[in-house]
Formats: C-alpha cells, structure tokens, sequence
C-alpha cells in the first residue's frame, strides 16, 4: 500500500467540497514538489563504482597461485570490468584482453551499448606455470547483460546466462598483466516450465491478509516484533477461516550485518507460529528500498541468499513476492532497470530455490501482466473503481494463461473527515464485498490489513498527516481490537470457499 | 654393414640438414603468437626449470590441441619436446644444464617461432674443498689459500659467495672473518689471534659446507700460551 494507491470518495456536498478542493490543491502543489524528476533511460545512470567492490571467490582445495596473487589477479578483472572503464597508462592489461575490455566498455552516452553484469563469480586455477610466469584463470558467473539506446531513451536486459570465461594473466616487471579475456562456453538460463511444480500449492484458493502487529507496523514490526500480539492475530486469521497472509521484509534490517541474524531469528520464529495456525505466507522482499542500481544487482542476490537460505524449505512459505509495486518507481528509475532488476533477481531464485514460487505485486491491474512469462504466479493490487472489477480480473486471467492470478491487496480507509466513522465503516465493508464478489476467478485474494496501526512513519507514506490517518484506518479490526463489518464479510467470504473446497 | 663411404655421406648430410633447419628458423621472425615463459631465471644444475609455451591465433585468441615443440640446447645437446596446449598454454618441466652459462628456450610450429627466452644457469652448492694455512712473508701473518672450489658438476663457485673463515681454540671462536672468493679460489691474508689455548684450528664455511684446517699452533707459536 502506498501514497499513490488510495481510493478517494467522490461525489462530496458542494460547501464541503470547496474546503476539500483547497486540500487537494495543496496536496497536488506538495505532490508536485515531492515528486521525483523521471529521466530518460541511460546506461550510464544505472552505473556505479560499486561494481568494483571485490567480492571475489575461489574454487579448489589446493592453490598453486598464492592468496596475495588470486587476489591480484580478481582485482584485475574486478576493475577493467567497470562498464565505463577508460584505459590508463598503469593500466595491468595488453593484448586481445585489452581489445576486448575496449569493446565491452559503455564509453559513449550517444552510442547504443550494452553491459554485462556478472554475478556469483566463481575463479579457479586452470593452468598455472610453476614458477608463476604465466596463468590461465577460469572464471564462472551469471552474466546479465543489459543494452541502452540512446534514442530511444531506453535500456533493457537483453539476456541472462552462465558463462565460463578464460584470463590469461602474464608476470611483467610491474606484476600480472592480463593478456586475453576469452568466452569458453555459455549457456542461456532454461527453467523450462515450472507451472507443474506449483500445482497443488495453487490448488489452494488462497484467502489472505495483508499483515502488521497494530502496535508495530512496517520497519517497526520486525524491530519490536510483539510476539503475544502476533500470536493472538494470528489465531484471529485463522479463526476467520483466512489461510493465508502477506508479510513484508524491511530491507535495512533484514540486510543490515548487526541485525539480519536477528531479523533471520524473527521470521523463523514468526514462521513457526503460522505454522501453528496452518497459515501460509506471503513473504515480500526489499520493502521500503526504492533502488536498482545495477552495479549493486550482486549484493543485492547476496541480499536474497541470506533470507533465503534457512526458509526456503519452510513449509508455510506460500511464495516470494519480490518487490511490493515496483512499477511505481518506472518514473524515477525507467522501466527497463526495474523489469531487469527484478528479472535478475527472479530468475535467482527460480535458480537457486527452485521449489520456491515468485511473484511482483504490481501497484494496479494496468501494470499486473508485468514479467508475466517470468514470474510463476501473477499478482497485483486493486484500489479502483469496485465498478469493472471482475472485468478487469478476467481480462488479466485470460492473458496470464495458466499462471495463477491474485490480488494481493485490496480494500479501503474508513478515515475520513466528512462522513461518520459508523458509515465509513459500512461502506468499507460494502465495497470489500462487492470486490470478493467479483474475484471469483481470482486464484486468491488479500485485504489491507488486519489492523489499524497506532502509528505510520513519513518514511511510508510521506509527511502530509491526512495520508497517515488514511493509511492508519484500514484495518479490518478496530484499534481497540473490535471487528468492523468487513471483517465478517471476509470471514463469510472464506467460510464460503472452505465450504465450497470441502464439497 | 654400412660402408664408410656411405656413413660419412649420411653424417655429412645430416649435418647439412641441421645446419639448414638451424638457418632456417634463425632466419625467420619471431611470431607474437608464440611465446615461451620460463622460470625461475636464475638455476642451479639440476633444477627443474618450469617453460611454458603459450599460443594465440591472430586475434590473440588462445589456441586449443595445436601440437608445439619446446627447443632447447642443454650441455651442448640440442633437445625438443613435443607438447599439445590446451586453451594456449602447454607447459614442460626441464631440468636445468649441469654446466654453469645459459639456457635458451623457443618453440615452433608451422610457420611459426617464438621468441628466445634465457635462464641463467649458476654453480649450485659446492662440495666438500681444502684450504691450505701457510706462514706469509710477513711476522704473524698466515696466507690462506685453496683451489678452484667447485659444485658437484665441476661449475667453479660463484666468486659472489662468501667464506666464513673462525679461528677456533679450545674456547670457542676466537674471531671471525669473511671472505671474497676470486675466480673459485680463495686468497687471503689473515693475522694469528692476540692470545688462544691450543690446539688452534681454521674453520671454512661456505654454503652447507664446513671445513677445518690442519692444527695451526705451530704457525702461531710465539703468542700461543695464556700465562
């Protein structure tokens, strides 16, 4: 849920609605000024000097290159390999590799040019002269190579694949100088079709709940992370005959070296008890992280590894929701470095996790078909007209084949100055009915949120105050713990499709 | 039987044909892509020198099953050896020559030839050698004299070694001197010791070899007793 997918009520009495109109046009002027300047797509904006960071590996037991040259020579590589590198005097390269450094380099912002990324790199010892004269190096990675064109405006990935290189470094009076940079062998990344893998997980019409403890939201849920409370709304979940929730994973914490053992802690913890409550869950990767340099792609798997690793095999992970509305930042970032980033980081995990489903919960229906012959399962969210929903939902259905289609976060405010907190919450109720009506072709369904929260950091929604009380009265349970009606329209929603599954 | 005729026509053409090739490849230029690596650049007889052959295509693109031959003259003895390379490099294990000067390596196939890569070839440890301690010319002076010291091929010891010489009584090392060899041969001058509790002797040591001289208290006669 953010800033730019609130519903707002329309048709106001006129007196109200010029006091209103005065509110809209400050929020538009601040809107305005807050709003990032979108660019055109170039290379050269996505590229850092972070590429350089040496985060080099060896395969083997036994070197014949000692520590200190392995680590020469990755840092050779390391370095010509900057996708805007310029040839200096001191430069530790010659011959086809200096030829070839030339070539890959992305030097002109005029020319249309492509860069490789490489990820997970592995070197290892091909051939080593006893007497270190000379080395050939073998080096594995994932390569991820993504063209810009000037013209256009535009930059796109082009392609992913393993590839096996050579370097041959040689000794000269200043050190190792590498000599030739040679492809030996790439392979194109085949997943085949996975929709077979996912089909009893998919069996399941999930009925789901977007979720944060109501005293701990966002980056406070996993910092505070209220075990009691979050028990009790669990059991709460459960008993409404919901099987499912979406979570999500503050990127700082769970990424932050002082923290993620903590955070890794947490989530295992919290996986347990929807566990208990046989509830599955919905896990959502690098929430409030609105960037995708692509230089830092690598970190950023190593970011997914460290999740990852200990929970994959969990089996209340329902699926990996890379990105909450990540079209959102098509405007600041370009829509090729998003749909690449998060191709990169798809097709990570669908490599090394394979029995994990994944999806990128896209902030409205225009945008749901996004990577859709990536990702297993389509997901996005609904904040519209209830008028054309199921129209929307079917035409999306038809066009995502035999994925599975869900609607990740649906539902509305009761806040609201010019109408009873009574009749907002009637209305609340009355709109999340009408929308479960129609998502009957949906493969699953989860409300904005469970709870009204206490308190929403500028962080998420920005700083205007009537942004946060919106965003702070979504809940299906009032703060003091009561259900509104919505609660028990979901409730009847889900006691529906149990019944329905049980016969 | 081979008459001699015959033999000495086919010694003779023999050497023609070396002589040919021999012109012939020193004629042609070296081809950037072949080269020879070789190390380490400074030997001992007997070590093993490590040479690898790397070859390119023209766009310096590494080769793969190309059969190279590594050439070398070892003791006077021409030698080559066969090798395929594998993604560019083909790698040989030579033992270093037994006489001290240097060792050229290249390598050819096709049209092609490398370059000239050397290894200097040294003396390697000595064996075991004598001195002899003579009265010099002058009053408590001894001349200290060997022969050409030599490693265990007959290699004259690098003059760039130096001797420990210790002058050694019952109570230990008296003093301590080093020397400079001069062509292999160690020519010195060196003065008895002040005062020393017989019997008293030269120690040599060079390298891991240690040697001691004759008892020398008769040379040193005059100041040999303590009081």
């Amino acid at each position: 849920m953010t800033l730019d997918s609130l519903h707002i009520t329309k048709r106001l009495p006129a007196t109200i609605g010029a006091l209103l109109s005065g509110v809209v046009f400050a929020g538009f002027v601040s809107s305005v000024i807050e709003t990032p300047v979108s660019s055109n797509e170039y290379l050269h904006e996505h590229l850092t000097s972070s590429a350089s960071r040496v985060d080099q590996s060896w395969e083997g037991d036994a070197f014949e290159l000692p520590l200190q040259d392995r680590q020469k020579l990755a840092t050779i590589v390391m370095e010509l390999e900057q996708p805007n590198w310029t040839p200096a005097s001191d430069s530790a390269v010659t011959g086809q590799a200096l030829t070839a450094t030339k070539e890959a380099a992305c030097l002109l912002t005029t020319k249309p040019c492509a860069v490789a990324f490489r990820l997970g790199r592995e070197f290892s010892e091909l051939h080593i002269n006893k007497d270190l004269r000379v080395a050939n190096v073998k080096e594995t990675s994932l390569r991820v190579t993504f063209s810009s064109d000037p013209e256009f405006a535009t930059v796109s990935i082009d392609e992913i694949a393993n590839e096996t290189r050579l370097f041959r470094f040689y000794q000269t009076q200043y050190g190792w100088t590498q000599k030739t940079s040679e492809v030996l062998e790439t392979k194109l990344i085949d997943l085949g079709n996975r929709k077979d893998k996912f089909v009893e997980k998919f069996s399941t019409n999930f009925v789901g709940i977007n979720y944060y403890p109501a005293s701990a939201s966002w980056k406070e849920f996993w910092t505070e992370f209220p075990v009691e409370e979050i028990r009790l709304d669990l059991e709460t979940i459960a008993n409404m005959d919901s099987n499912s929730i979406r979570i999500f994973l503050n990127h700082d914490y769970f990424d932050n070296a002082d923290t993620q053992a903590e955070a890794n802690a947490k989530l295992s913890i919290f996986l347990d008890l929807c566990a208990e409550q046989n509830i599955q869950v919905l896990v959502t990767l690098f929430d409030l992280r609105p960037d995708y340099t692509l230089s830092n792609m690598s970190a950023d798997v190593d970011h997914i590894d460290q999740v990852l690793a200990s929970i994959s095999h969990h089996p209340n992970i329902l699926g990996i929701d890379i990105k909450n509305q990540a079209d959102l930042d098509f405007p600041t970032w370009g829509q090729g470095v998003v749909e690449g980033w998060l191709t990169v980081m798809a097709r990570h995990i669908q490599i090394q996790y394979p029995d994990v489903p994944i999806t990128v919960g896209w902030s409205n229906p225009d945008s749901a078909l996004g990577l859709k012959d990536v990702i297993d399962f389509v997901t996005y969210h609904e904040y519209g007209h209830v008028e054309g929903f199921s129209d929307r939902l079917d035409a999306i259905k038809t066009e995502a084949g035999d994925k599975p289609v869900m609607i990740t976060e649906l539902g509305s405010t009761i806040w609201n100055p010019f109408r009873s907190t009574r009749a907002a919450e009637v209305k609340q109720a009355s709109r999340l009915e009408s929308q479960l009506r129609q998502s009957i072709a949906a493969d699953g369904v989860f409300v904005w949120t469970l709870n009204d929260f206490q308190h929403v950091g500028s962080d998420v929604v920005g700083r205007r105050p009537w942004r946060k009380a919106q965003q702070r009265h979504f809940g299906l349970l009032r703060s003091n713990g009561s259900a509104r009606p919505s609660k028990n329209v979901l409730q009847a929603h889900a006691e529906n499709l149990a019944r329905q599954s049980n016969d | 039987m081979m008459n001699r005729k015959k033999a000495t026509v086919s010694l003779l053409s023999l050497i023609m044909s070396a002589s040919f090739y021999v012109t012939a490849t020193q004629a042609q230029a070296p081809s950037d892509r072949l080269q020879v690596y070789a190390g380490p650049q400074t030997a001992t007889p007997g070590q093993n020198i490590s040479v690898t052959i790397e070859m390119t295509d023209v766009d310096g693109k590494s080769s793969h099953d190309e059969t190279v031959k590594l050439i070398y003259i070892s003791d006077g003895v021409s030698t080559s050896l066969s090798g395929k390379v594998s993604q560019g490099l083909a790698s040989f294990d030579v033992p270093a020559q037994r006489r001290a000067g240097r060792m050229i390596f290249n390598a050819h196939t096709g049209d092609l030839i490398s370059n000239q890569t050397p290894v200097k070839v040294g003396a390697g440890e000595p064996v075991t050698f004598e001195f002899t301690v003579e009265p010099s010319r002058n009053t408590n002076l001894l001349d200290i004299t060997s022969d050409v010291i030599r490693d265990a091929f007959g290699n004259p010891v690098s003059d760039q070694t130096l001797i420990a010489l210790d002058w050694i009584d019952q109570g230990g090392v008296k003093q301590s001197e080093f020397v400079q060899l001069s062509n292999g041969r160690m020519t010195y001058v060196s003065s008895c010791p002040d005062a020393y509790a017989a019997p008293l002797k030269i120690r040599a040591v060079l390298k891991n070899v240690e040697v001691f001289s004759s008892e020398l208290s008769d040379l040193c006669a005059g100041r040999k007793e303590r009081t």
